[in-house]
């Protein structure tokens, strides 16, 4: 049959980038709340490197945990999505079946949602942090913006984004199983902060939990694009964390795909 | 168009225990309850056929509808709609058919109606000029035209319900699927809906399939009804034949000293009667007598009331075709 064409998902991108343009409030006060979280990380490690009394910990200058701290913003710009309340919240309230009624695919209709969120983020705080960053670097430290660094952030985040767009769009389908997941959402947050690098560097962690990690899908939402922003990873480990993460991209897509197609069948929908 | 084999659906939840302990229980043990919703259900519809699908809460009709539609998949049995199985191919399907859930929609609640429109045109596909010649007709049926800038939040439910109906034809599907399409609306509006849906179905032969709760829609629209109760199917056929079977029944209301005095009884004996064609109940201190004209003479029931006690007032009438339906409901009349 006629496969859908990306032009009929690209309204789904619009619906909710023109939404989020409509609340213009929530967006300040949204700025706000990151910055004040990104300010207060900053100062807390301001006082670790004075008190360590070395000039790097754990191979990170001062200089390099201001701009791991700020690009782990940026990545989260790009990575943080709710996927996975969209698809439950569909599935509680019966709603997803006006999804189900139209000739397109349901989690690429998810996908544009939340790629409209995504895009006006990376527009509107993600990018103008970045160039903060570039600047600061450059007339404070004298460090020229390493543009194919910037290219790799770029599409390291990305595929960032597409592994946790998977992950919870698989979180999500729980709905069809579980009634409530918004006790296992809340948890999920929390060890996705710690694990995907944006508190702490993995580097920090001890080496077993490394080793660990490194089998594990979430050093790749973060850690890896900052990673390559800030010149740790280069050359050959670049491509390999880059890699790392397309396998991450295919294992939890095709999971994704394949959970759906057994969850559909569980589907109930009650009353309306 | 659509055929319908030996569906069954069966619906499984979790059985929750009460109070507090109750709830910590479930979490670690799991019992399931299982509700058979749609239960051997078969029927065949023609292309551009109006049929209503009725009956009361919870007697399965959305759970069909919503199975025909590709949402939901049936436990056993088999369902084509123009030779398409549409939970197996759900998105083929959905290019055939249009559907309107009264109690949903499928608008996008912060857009203006027209900018739906335009979505829903990319999304099915739908080529410029066909595009035009629709928006124009449904937009003169359904008179869309005063609020097609007006975003879809600030709709009063009779233009929501308007321009979800539009929505659902955008693509000239040939299967239409109406759940309640009139759930909450007044008189007037009532009637709108209804003017449309008969001239869509005139002009593009639309197949439609109508669940609703207004019988007065159905008088209206369908030749043919489905009657669902308890998963099961109960009637299936003409509205006419049902209007022919039970179109000698009479009620008759009367006002009479005591209303007590009188049973259906006797008379059903003497005249070797079942309760479908003679019974009596007295609601409001008022007797009702419920009589089939073709087994019993009215002059012999009234004589019978007046050899009891005395009659102050009386008022005869045609028993509407809500009250057999209801019947129907109620198993209380013989469908063989």
């Amino acid at each position: 049959m006629r496969e859908a064409s990306l032009k009929s998902y690209l309204p789904f991108a619009k619906g909710t980038f023109q939404s989020l343009l409509s609340y213009r409030l929530n967006f300040f006060l949204y700025v706000i709340g990151e910055l004040t979280t990104v300010f207060a990380t900053y100062y807390i490690w301001l006082a670790v490197y004075k008190n360590s009394g070395s000039q790097t910990l754990h191979g990170f200058s001062l200089q390099d945990m201001f701009t791991y701290i700020f690009m782990c913003q940026v990545a989260l710009n790009f990575v943080s999505n709710d996927a996975s309340y969209e698809v439950a919240n569909e599935v509680r309230e019966g709603s997803i079946a006006m999804n189900l009624i139209r000739p397109i695919r349901y989690r690429m209709v998810i996908l544009f949602r939340i790629l409209g969120e995504v895009i006006y983020n990376v527009c509107f705080v993600g990018t103008p942090i970045l160039l903060i960053v570039c600047g600061v670097r450059y007339f404070s430290h004298g460090i020229a913006p390493d543009l194919l660094g910037i290219a790799g952030f770029f599409l390291s985040a990305v595929m960032g984004f597409l592994i946790y767009f998977y992950f919870n769009f698989i979180f999500g389908l729980s709905a069809f199983y579980i009634s409530n997941v918004w006790g296992m959402n809340m948890l999920k947050g929390a060890i996705i902060n710690f694990l995907s690098g944006s508190m702490i560097p993995i580097q920090f962690f001890p080496g077993w939990a490394q080793d660990i990690l490194a089998f594990m899908p979430f050093n790749s939402l973060i850690y890896t694009p900052v990673m390559i922003f800030l010149g740790k990873y280069q050359g050959m480990e670049a491509v390999k964390a880059l890699l790392i993460q397309v396998f991450w991209v295919l294992l939890l897509g095709i999971s994704g795909v394949l959970l759906w197609q057994k969850a559909i069948k569980k589907l109930t929908i009650q009353g309306g | 168009m659509i055929e319908v084999r030996d569906i069954i659906k069966d619906f499984s939840s979790v059985k929750r225990q009460p109070g507090l302990m109750g709830s910590i229980k479930t979490l670690f043990s799991r019992e399931y309850t299982h509700k058979r919703a749609v239960d051997h259900m078969s029927f065949s519809v023609d292309r551009g056929e109006v049929v209503g699908y009725i009956g009361p809460n919870g007697a399965g009709k959305s759970t069909t509808i919503k199975m025909m539609t590709g949402i939901l998949v049936p436990t056993s049995g088999n369902i084509q709609v123009d030779g398409i199985t549409p939970y197996e191919q759900r998105q083929k399907n959905a290019m055939n058919i249009g559907v309107v859930f009264g109690q949903r929609t499928q608008l996008w609640w912060d857009l203006p109606v027209r900018e739906t429109f335009s979505i829903l045109k990319e999304i099915y596909n739908v080529n410029d000029a066909d595009y035009k010649k629709r928006m124009s007709f449904l937009g003169e049926v359904l008179e869309l035209e005063p609020f097609l800038a007006t975003p879809v939040r600030s709709l009063s439910l009779g233009q929501r319900m308007r321009a979800d109906l539009a929505a659902a034809m955008i693509h000239n599907p040939k299967v239409l699927y109406l759940d309640e399409p009139t759930i909450g609306l007044d008189v007037v509006v009532k009637e709108n809906v209804r003017q449309a849906i008969k001239q869509l179905n005139a002009e593009f032969n639309t197949t439609v399939i109508l669940t609703t709760h207004d019988l007065s829609d159905i008088e209206e629209l369908c030749k043919r009804i489905i009657i669902i109760d308890n998963g099961r199917k109960v009637y299936d056929g003409t509205l006419a034949e049902i209007k022919s079977r039970f179109g000698t029944m009479r009620r008759l209301e009367l006002k009479v000293k005591n209303p007590y005095a009188f049973k259906a009884e006797p008379l059903r004996a003497k005249y070797g009667l079942s309760g479908d064609e003679l019974s009596c109940e007295v609601v409001d201190g008022q007797l009702n007598i419920e009589l089939d004209r073709n087994r019993i003479g009215i002059q012999e029931v009234i004589n019978e009331v007046l050899a009891k006690t005395e009659l102050v007032d009386m008022s005869l009438f045609e028993t509407k075709i809500e009250e057999i339906i209801k019947k129907i409901y109620r198993n209380e009349v013989n469908m063989e």
